[in-house]
């Protein structure tokens, strides 16, 4: 049997990796919630009673920052465009040291001044305003809420991905279609999927609500552990099968990328379909030429010939559904590589359209250099302006976050922050580095995949198991992005429900709630939230991907500069704080607004190629310090409540 | 804020009334190094990879350790370079701060006075 089939087919060992996985998340979930019966709920349960260790605090920060993207959307990239994602990651480099090392001690020590267990809570007492500190919260639940969608939506692609084919799965799916034939609201979805999304969603939202910030770092840990040692498990099986880095380098120098097709598929001498065709996706065709020479396309969707006619055709929006949008294989190894596994069916093809890459294409050496290919953009894809956007990104907004901020309040002492910068400095290097060599070798080990690249590294799992002969092993490597997907969720879900029941409840509607209520009110807003959120990624917004880099780099352009200058600027004032996170917030927005008018879809303008969120922080910081030297200095107290040493202190 | 109480003249705390907390230079003083770690970092990297990587598109591209030149010296050397430096940071730069409430750490702040002479300086 040819290998990439086999590997293709699934067992039910994934699904006992799955579940064993999902019993050591529960059982740590009860195992915190035990723990939190002594201590003072709210600190204990959104904060982790700022107790944090080495291991713990490293680990949840590193979990929380490598979301799904870095296992799906990533992986993808490096094979999509080549060696050029290596310099695009590249600023991860210096992201540990300065995410946490720039705000890590200061917002500690003035969190426990004021016991601020949240974001806007620290923000709200270094400016005494109690707008402001609305102001954070709604914009840390409107951009979340967005986020914790896409992350709902790509877990459950994840899942769906490791159980395509196995037995246990299909059978599920298959009443799961029954089930939700007449159901108005459910009917449209793929009912693979949303078996995935519930199974996915349940669990998170379950172990979340259930063990509070602590159950979330203690499945960070094992998370981030899972997600370590599946990048350490593929990397020498990767390089090996693709037959050494050196070879993986000079194949691709010789790679050029595919066309953009699009096909008429037609049974062959206008013979009219007895029964229904399907053409599924992915599926490898060949063309052979009256010269000899063969063309080899591959499908990107999947189409059916219906019962009585001749032409195939696919669900799409678009007025012309006979048009199958493919690839053409333009590199002569790739085609002799798979030729043997076009579909066996008697279809004429037609090419309706061709289009070449906008850059790189016909060029060997491409995937090996700088800018690297791109499909529609001209510049290629990370041009020079570009990379250094993206270094300026990758570690300022992480410093940005507020997901990370709250990190950044629950270590125990500077010891272990300082210990944890190194560790968290060493975990980047050992699973982003390798993740750009792993992929890489995917382009040799499985061509043809820029028709799905988001399902390469759950492709490689498998090619990579089958391969040793030890299929069992690609639940444990899947669980891996799994893993990275639900580290991010958890954190969101909680930081959303910190924001409801403490910003908004406890500190402007109720201080005087007791913390019973407390308690009973953050177990059902965790869980209403994680609800909402799943109940919308039945039908979830397009462009996943896109989402979460527009949520991500809100959330720093809006965070980044106020957090920063609050922490070391005694000057900063309320008037400041305001223009520069509404400044940074309006320029995202803007620039993105722009983007969907000039290019029709969810991407942002990006003037000279600069990402951004550079944009947004230059804004931001431009306002905030002009708006604050243009009005009135903070109060006294303030100052010294927050910069300068205790009366006592000093009196001594 | 206070909106009764008169706003202070400038941005700096008058001298002689306050002292800066020692933490918050300490702080202040990393969180420069930090930035300056950055910047080298980033020149390091965009550039090796400018005049290295961006100009070919031919198969004969020089390469280092089975990768493109261009990727190992301007990618991960600097990334195994700035481990080093983080060590650096962490382990021998970084000051150990109390972060526990001021008056819980009169001593501790008292101990820290002698090794910190910018407090003092900004104070006047």
């Amino acid at each position: 049997m040819n290998p990439i089939l086999a590997a293709t087919e699934g067992s039910n060992s994934a699904i006992v990796t799955f579940t064993f996985y999902i019993a050591i998340v529960m059982f740590l979930a009860w195992l915190s919630n035990r723990l939190a019966q002594s201590k003072a709920f709210l600190s204990e349960y959104f904060l982790g009673s700022r107790s944090l260790g080495m291991w713990a605090f490293a680990l949840t920060f590193a979990a929380t920052s490598a979301s799904g993207g870095s296992f799906i959307g990533f992986p993808s990239l490096v094979y999509t465009h080549g060696w050029v994602v290596g310099l695009w990651i590249g600023g991860y480099m210096v992201v540990p040291l300065v995410a946490m090392g720039l705000l890590g001690k200061r917002l500690n020590q003035m969190a426990r001044k004021t016991g601020s267990i949240t974001i806007p809570d620290v923000l709200r007492d270094r400016f005494e305003s109690v707008a402001f500190g609305a102001l954070a919260t709604f914009l840390i639940v409107f951009f979340i809420i967005f986020n914790l969608i896409a992350q709902f939506k790509g877990g459950s692609l994840i899942l769906q991905s490791l159980l395509d084919g196995v037995p246990l799965f299909t059978q599920s799916r298959a009443w799961m279609s029954d089930t939700i034939r007449d159901m108005p609201f459910f009917s449209a979805a793929d009912p693979g999927y949303l078996i995935c999304l519930l199974v996915f969603s349940v669990a998170v939202i379950i172990y979340t609500a259930y063990g509070g910030f602590r159950a979330v770092v203690w499945t960070d840990v094992m998370q981030g552990l899972v997600m370590v040692g599946g990048v350490a498990l593929m990397l020498p099986l990767a390089i090996s099968q693709a037959g050494g880095l050196r070879s993986v380098t000079s194949k691709m120098a010789e790679m050029t990328p595919p066309k953009l097709v699009s096909l008429e598929l037609k049974l062959e001498d206008g013979a009219l379909a007895r029964q229904r065709v399907t053409i599924p996706k992915n599926s490898w065709l060949i063309d052979p030429q009256e010269n000899g020479e063969i063309r080899l396309f591959r499908t990107k969707a999947r189409s059916e010939i219906s019962t009585g006619l001749n032409l195939a055709e696919w669900q799409t929006d678009d007025a012309d559904s006979h048009r199958i949008p493919a690839i053409e294989i333009t590199f002569p190894e790739h085609i002799e590589q798979n030729r043997n596994q076009s579909l066996d069916a008697p279809l004429a093809i037609e090419v309706v359209s061709s289009r070449d890459y906008a850059s790189g294409a016909s060029q060997a050496g491409t995937y090996v250099s700088a800018p690297g290919p791109h499909p529609t953009s001209p510049d290629g894809f990370l041009p020079l302006s570009l990379a250094v956007s993206f270094f300026f990104m990758w570690t300022f907004s992480g410093a940005g976050q507020p997901s990370n901020m709250v990190r950044l309040m629950a270590f125990k002492d500077t010891k272990t922050l300082r210990r944890s910068i190194f560790t968290v400095s060493i975990y980047f290097t050992i699973i982003y580095f390798p993740l750009v060599l792993i992929f890489c070798s995917a382009r040799v080990l499985l061509p043809g995949w820029e028709t799905e690249s988001d399902r390469i590294m759950p492709e490689m799992a498998r090619i990579l198991t089958f391969g040793i002969n030890m299929p069992w092993l690609a639940g444990l490597l899947v669980a891996a992005p799994f893993a990275a997907v639900m580290s991010t969720m958890d954190s969101f879900l909680l930081m959303i429900s910190s924001a409801l029941v403490r910003d908004v409840y406890q500190r402007n509607i109720n201080p005087e709630a007791s913390e019973r209520a407390l308690k009973r009110l953050s177990h059902a807003v965790t869980l209403a939230v994680g609800t909402g959120a799943m109940l919308a990624a039945v039908s979830p917004p397009q462009f996943l991907q896109d989402i979460i880099v527009f949520t991500g780099t809100g959330l720093s352009t809006s965070f980044l500069v106020p957090m920063s200058l609050a922490l070391y600027w005694p000057r900063y004032n309320r008037q400041g704080a305001f223009a520069g996170m509404l400044g940074g917030f309006c320029t995202h927005i803007a620039l993105y607004v722009i983007g969907y008018f000039l290019y029709g879809r969810m991407e942002p303008f990006k003037p000279l190629h600069f990402h951004p969120f550079l944009f947004g922080a230059i804004v931001s910081a431009t306002l905030s310090i002009s708006v604050s030297l243009r009005t009135r200095p903070p109060s006294d107290h303030l100052v010294r409540t927050f910069f300068c040493r205790s009366e006592t202190a000093s009196q001594k | 804020m206070s909106q009764n109480a008169p706003p202070p003249e400038d941005s700096e705390p008058s001298t002689g009334e306050r002292q800066w907390d020692p933490s918050f230079i300490s702080a202040r003083r990393e969180a420069i190094v930090i930035c300056s770690i950055f910047a080298l970092l980033l020149t390091w990297a965009i550039s090796i990879s400018y005049f290295d990587g961006y100009h070919y598109g031919s198969v004969k591209i020089p390469t280092l350790l089975g990768m493109p030149r261009w990727i190992v010296l301007g990618v991960f050397v600097p990334w195994i370079i700035a481990n080093a430096i983080t060590y650096w940071f962490c382990f021998f730069y970084m000051k150990d701060d109390s972060l526990l409430e001021p008056e819980d750490e009169e001593d501790l702040n008292d101990q820290d006075e002698d090794s910190l002479p910018e407090s003092t300086s900004e104070n006047g």
